[in-house]
């Protein structure tokens, strides 16, 4: 599908997770998710799987698929500009 | 020593069957009652099946009557009445024999059908003449008033809403009351009706089974949720001796306990359940060995199962293998995870173990969980000579609790009670912290979501500010509805006199109205706007009653007792009598009380069809919102400021009954003492000016806030018994129907 730009992905985190920080704070290969990262936890996990799939159309079905895809938004802008198109289910 | 504590009836409405003794039969011959959900619409979830009843009949209601209850009264109401009768305790006409009884109650939706009936019409701009019923209807309080209505029965009620874990909560919670002295009979237990709400936010945590619940099952996959509703009378043994009852068995111990790991993730080595599960056996004065049968919580999810399997582990097997003497079944791939009812449920399960020696078998298991493997109940088990049963539950926000039911045995001591005795005994507490969150000085307006209900004055917190701005920086309350924060804000305020206090001998007592309205209200929003299939699994758990006491708790360092109480303004009443519980058992040193409420547009829409806002104008009554908390402990000398003594459970169903009920709540103070005036905007105002009263105090408005007005009430009515050294009566107006009152002292 078309790239998605990095500041909607940031600005989809963010919103999402309800986090206390600006998108800028988020580099692109800062880890999503253990030490060292944004701080998401299995709630956000399933949120953004949720909102990745109302936003773009792409279901994520399968848990080990969302956890390579959600490592960080680098990861993530990877794994969607893969993705066949809008409304495509894996 | 404080009496022991029996069971002398129960009742049961299950998807098994419409009364107890139906349930059993069906579920010890290993049927499962999963079935398609035809409730509500389930298109738009990824799972399609749940554990639903078939409602028993209500005999000499009319239909006018059975129109006014929710489906979770008509659960709650038969299984009530099941018990009742099931203790000899009903008279010819179906009505309690007993016309003082406590409740102790559990659920997490109460009749939350209605509130998404009337939170739908809302949104799609309805104005029908339905919502009145509809939204006045729904909060737990309603169905405890059915039970009270329709069984004949007053008194004062206990709504624990500790997700998952309430139903064993309130049977716990039941017995505290009883060994504490307050009352020699307790009518205890939970009840639960399938909504849309719930099943959705189940469904988009993917916490449910998309083919079959498997508990301990290593491929197990998920839930299956169900509805049910399950009672016990319980009664002090010389209450139940005295009337020549028949004693089912002894509740021996209860244990509970509060796992901050995570707010929907057990920690995993069920570390809180562990806690439970010790101080039920310890309580029951025996050790692990005693246990012949645990009815296990044992949801099939992954993680509950894992976590759930290694307290076993560490309780029955000291870290090592679980002894195959002890049986372990899980019910709920038979019944669905019934919530709310639960852990009552499950109770009465644990209890015909006991008695019949039959084990309830805990079914589709293909690869047992390793734990647990040697210990699972198969089809058709029995064991005979069991002196003991436990049962556990983990719920949402970290709530786990515990029971232990003990073969009876009379012992040697005789009872020879002549008359049944009558008890309200309140061990007097000292009040040493007191915090508030109150509203800003500055009225805003706020509209609701109905385009009809207009806009209207509202005292707001304002959110901006400190503490609370640097309070939402904390991880665990970053998705967390505002009222969290007024909570927490409160609660460090009452703890900050007390820097030395022991975190690990705290307990925390919330009392709340709609609870976390806005999560709510956002949650469902969702759900109708943008489809089942895209409700958000982060709000869902936001929703739960407990989310915000189990926040505080985590934030706090509280690893012990902690409840969510519900009900109206008298639930912060109610919570004051659970903390006086617990410290005259000894069970903390310190207990903080905190009640509070959050505003949100759909509250606009509710206070004008209930008629306390009009589109039109002003009625003089300002919706509030806020926080205010109370840290309690013994009594350790004559002058501190203290309560000492309370009144609840004096309940109305109409307005014109409300002056009477107020009356007999005021009569159990002295008559000399100064009584505030609490209630200048809401309907209790007029009847404010009839009340006998030697002098009266009028208190500040701050907006109407149920709970967190009682809180504000009481602070400040405190303050002034301490700067004047004088007692204080500080009423406490329900306005769905229950009038209470604190009697403050000092000097």
């Amino acid at each position: 599908m078309t790239e998605i730009s990095l500041n909607e992905l940031k600005k989809l985190v963010v919103e999402n997770c309800v986090l206390k920080i600006k998108p800028d704070e988020i580099g692109e290969e800062t880890p999503l998710f253990g030490p060292g990262s944004v701080g998401l936890d299995s709630l956000d996990a399933l949120q953004l799987t949720v909102a990745i799939e109302q936003q773009y159309g792409i279901a994520i079905n399968d848990a080990q698929v969302a956890r390579q895809a959600l490592q960080s938004l680098g990861t993530l802008r990877r794994w969607l500009a893969q993705q066949p198109g809008p409304g495509a289910k894996q | 020593m404080s009496e022991r504590v029996v069971v002398t009836g129960m009742g049961a409405v299950t998807p098994l069957g419409r009364d107890f003794p139906a349930t059993w039969q069906r579920l010890v011959a290993g049927e499962d009652a999963s079935a398609p959900v035809t409730l509500f619409d389930v298109t738009g979830c990824r799972c399609q099946q749940a554990a639903t009843c078939l409602l028993p009949d209500l005999a000499g209601f009319t239909p006018k009557q059975l129109a006014r209850l929710s489906r979770a009264s008509r659960l709650a109401l038969p299984a009530a009445r099941e018990a009742l009768g099931d203790a000899q305790l009903l008279d010819d006409h179906g009505r309690s024999r007993l016309g003082q009884l406590a409740l102790s109650v559990s659920t997490t939706g109460g009749g939350m059908g209605l509130g998404e009936q009337f939170l739908r019409a809302m949104l799609s701009q309805q104005r029908g003449a339905g919502q009145f019923f509809r939204v006045s209807r729904y909060q737990a309080q309603n169905q405890v008033h059915d039970l009270q209505q329709h069984l004949g029965f007053r008194g004062s009620t206990t709504i624990v809403a500790n997700a998952c874990a309430s139903g064993a909560n309130a049977i716990g919670h039941g017995a505290d009351l009883i060994r504490s002295g307050m009352y020699d009979c307790v009518l205890a237990g939970g009840y639960e009706a399938l909504t849309e709400l719930i099943y959705v936010g189940f469904d988009c945590l993917q916490a449910m089974s998309p083919d079959r619940c498997r508990p301990f099952d290593v491929a197990r996959n998920g839930l299956m949720l169900g509805e049910a509703a399950a009672f016990a009378v319980l009664e002090s043994e010389s209450h139940a001796r005295a009337r020549g009852a028949r004693i089912l068995c002894e509740l021996a111990g209860y244990g509970h306990g509060t796992d901050l790991h995570h707010l929907t993730q057990p920690h995993p080595c069920g570390t809180a359940a562990v806690v439970a599960m010790r101080q039920a056996i310890a309580g029951a004065g025996g050790s692990a060995s005693d246990i012949g049968y645990a009815n296990a919580h044992g949801t099939g999810t992954p993680l509950n199962d894992a976590s759930e399997g290694a307290a076993f582990a560490t309780v029955f097997g000291n870290g090592g293998a679980i002894p195959s003497r002890v049986r372990i079944s899980s019910t709920k791939a038979a019944i669905g995870h019934t919530l709310g009812a639960a852990g009552s449920v499950e109770a009465l399960f644990a209890i015909a173990a006991l008695q019949s020696g039959q084990l309830p078998p805990n079914l589709h298991v293909r690869r047992p969980e390793p734990t647990v493997a040697a210990n699972l109940v198969g089809v058709g088990e029995q064991r005979t000579g069991m002196q003991a049963t436990l049962t556990v539950n983990l719920g949402f926000g970290g709530s786990n609790a515990a029971l232990v039911f003990k073969r009876y045995e009379a012992g040697g001591q005789r009872v020879s009670v002549v008359s049944i005795p009558r008890r309200d005994d309140f061990s007097p507490v000292a009040i040493c912290g007191m915090g508030t969150v109150l509203p800003a000085d500055v009225a805003q307006r706020m509209k609701g979501l109905n385009e009809a209900s207009g806009e209207h004055v509202v005292r707001c917190v304002d959110r901006t500010g400190d503490p609370l701005a640097t309070l939402q920086n904390e991880a665990r309350v970053r998705r967390a509805s505002p009222i969290t924060l007024f909570m927490l804000a409160a609660a460090q305020q009452a703890l900050a006199s007390n820097p030395a206090l022991r975190r690990d001998r705290l307990g925390i007592v919330a009392a709340f109205n709609t609870g976390a309205v806005v999560a709510t209200r956002r949650f469902f929003e969702g759900v109708v706007k943008n489809g089942q299939r895209f409700a958000g699994p982060n709000l869902f758990p936001e929703t739960v009653f407990n989310s915000p006491a189990s926040h505080v708790a985590a934030v706090l360092g509280v690893a012990g007792p902690c409840y969510s109480v519900v009900g109206d303004d008298s639930a912060w009443v109610n919570a004051i009598r659970v903390a006086a519980s617990w410290l005259a058992a000894g069970l903390v040193d310190h207990a903080l009380v905190i009640g509070a409420v959050e505003l949100d547009p759909i509250v606009i829409d509710a206070f004008v069809r209930v008629g306390w806002l009009s589109p039109r104008g002003r009625t003089g009554y300002v919706p509030g919102e806020g926080a205010g908390a109370l840290l309690l402990r013994r009594i350790e000398s004559g002058n501190e400021l203290r309560i000492v003594r309370l009144a609840d459970g004096f309940t109305h169903r109409r307005r014109s009954e409300a002056l009477r009920s107020a009356q007999e709540c005021l009569a159990q103070f002295p008559a000399d003492v100064v009584c505030c005036r609490t209630a200048q905007h809401n309907w209790f105002g007029r009847f404010e000016e009839q009340l006998r009263c030697a002098k009266s105090l009028t208190l500040p408005y701050r907006g109407d806030a149920f709970v967190a007005s009682a809180a504000w009430n009481a602070i400040e009515a405190a303050g002034i018994a301490r700067r004047e050294g004088r007692r204080i009566l500080v009423p406490v107006w329900g306005v769905s129907g229950e009038c209470s009152a604190l009697l403050l002292a000092a000097g």
